[in-house]
């Protein structure tokens, strides 16, 4: 079973973004999928919530992504240990290459851009599907960068 | 009109040889349909069919659901873009190829077994959750789960489901936004594929990982729903909507390339609501008047 872990950034300073925007977005980069699948809900400046807060602008509540996880290994050792391939490699890239979730949030960053001067983005994972071949002490969620980006 | 004045025989008919006339007017495009108003007795016996082949048979079941998750990993999910070592997207176009081929599978059981679509934004869908096709019968029913190979697990044998309340589906105007919104490709597949995993954990159970969701028969009408809006963007936003980069590229194992499957139509099959047709021969012909002798 996973051991669902709630990810809080440190403060992001929201003078960068400026006000003038018509979308904004959260983007996670190098999400990992091998495992369970779930629902990473997004709360912004509410670092208390929890998979019982409900989903509203007024809590924060930014969007969700959702992983849909591959369930665990079901080869051999090594079978799921993901490697860039070399130049001359014609194969498609390994199946569990870390994978890049956008989540639209324009009013939730705009109500935070409003409230200033800082931010916190927390991610709340909610899994929804697991099976035997996840290990217990899997980790969710498991990503390697969160970028908020706006667009005019 | 008397017989035999230049009148008499008028048509509209194609002076092309019969044969040919024939394989124009007997040109199949199979038209996907709504789960509701499809041909739901041809598919549950081309399903049957499927489901009783051994697994190394390539007229099979689980061969076919095998390419997906367990044990090929073939199939495109999470390989996306940005800044990544593999800088493209082929979750809409590989899995349109797929559905194209495990469609001819199930054809070839039936001929007019067609994949239907599983509107999960509908009314019907948010009251009731999975389409009562799906859910009815006897749970060894080809509709309402699949046979697993034994390696993936030996119990249970079958492909099992755990689904969520009804009114956790994805909601029309969420998607309705994607689709009439988003112009360029990768933006709308990225925001697409997140409702397409959001489906497969609304399911549970099987479908609710990568590894054995194909095996589970509400997987082919949840990716034909999929592949119908894109088909939709498609239509507002351009056939060739697609980077440049992506259209040489292959859809392996497939024999096909993205170029290959933007336009439906090439591969046989629409998602027209409905369609009339009326052959040449049951026109009548009738001569205007200003074409009649003085």
């Amino acid at each position: 079973m996973a051991i669902p872990i709630k990810a809080i950034s440190s403060e992001i300073a929201l003078a960068e973004l400026g006000g003038d925007f018509s979308r904004a977005d959260i983007e996670f980069e190098g999400l990992d999928h091998s495992g369970s699948t779930y629902e990473g809900r997004i709360f912004v400046n509410n670092p208390d919530a929890d998979e019982d807060t409900d989903t509203t602008l007024d809590n924060g509540y930014a969007g969700s992504y959702i992983i849909f996880g591959h369930g665990g290994c079901f080869g051999d050792e090594g079978h799921c240990d993901v490697a860039p391939r070399s130049t001359y490699d014609p194969r498609p890239p390994h199946a569990l290459w870390p994978t890049r979730k956008v989540v639209i949030a324009t009013d939730a960053i705009r109500k935070a851009v409003d409230d200033g001067p800082t931010m916190t983005i927390t991610v709340v994972p909610v899994v929804l599907s697991t099976t035997d071949m996840v290990p217990e002490d899997e980790e969710l969620p498991k990503f390697e960068l969160m970028s908020v980006i706006t667009y005019q | 009109m008397a017989n035999g004045s230049p009148w008499s025989n008028l048509s509209v008919v194609s002076n092309a040889p019969s044969a040919v006339r024939t394989s124009i007017v007997k040109a199949l495009v199979r038209v996907r349909r709504n789960v509701e108003q499809a041909n739901i007795p041809a598919l549950t016996d081309a399903y049957q069919k499927m489901q009783a082949r051994s697994e190394p048979d390539n007229r099979s079941w689980m061969y076919w659901s095998e390419y997906h998750g367990f044990n090929r990993n073939d199939c495109w999910h999470h390989n996306g873009v940005g800044g990544q070592q593999f800088n493209y997207d082929l979750f809409l176009p590989w899995h349109r190829a797929y559905l194209l081929y495990f469609e001819r599978v199930a054809a070839a059981e039936n001929k007019d077994a067609i994949l239907p679509w599983w509107d999960w934004t509908s009314p019907l869908s948010h009251q009731v959750g999975l389409p009562p096709a799906f859910t009815a019968g006897p749970a060894n029913g080809p509709l309402r789960s699949g046979p697993v190979p034994p390696a993936l697990r030996a119990n249970p044998p079958r492909t099992t489901r755990n689904q969520l309340r009804p009114s956790a589906l994805p909601g029309k105007a969420a998607v309705d936004n994607i689709v009439n919104n988003l112009t360029t490709f990768e933006d709308f597949s990225n925001q697409l594929q997140n409702v397409h995993d959001q489906v497969h954990g609304w399911v549970r159970g099987d479908m609710g990982q990568i590894a054995s969701s194909a095996f589970d028969p509400i997987f082919w009408s949840h990716h034909c729903m999929i592949d119908r809006l894109w088909y939709l963007w498609q239509v507002k936003h351009g056939v060739d909507n697609i980077p440049p980069s992506y259209l040489n590229r292959t859809l392996a194992p497939w024999a096909l390339t993205v170029k290959d499957v933007l336009d439906i139509r090439r591969l046989g099959y629409s998602y027209g609501a409905s369609r009339v047709r009326v052959p040449a021969d049951q026109f009548s012909a009738v001569a205007l008047a200003g074409a009649q002798p003085s």
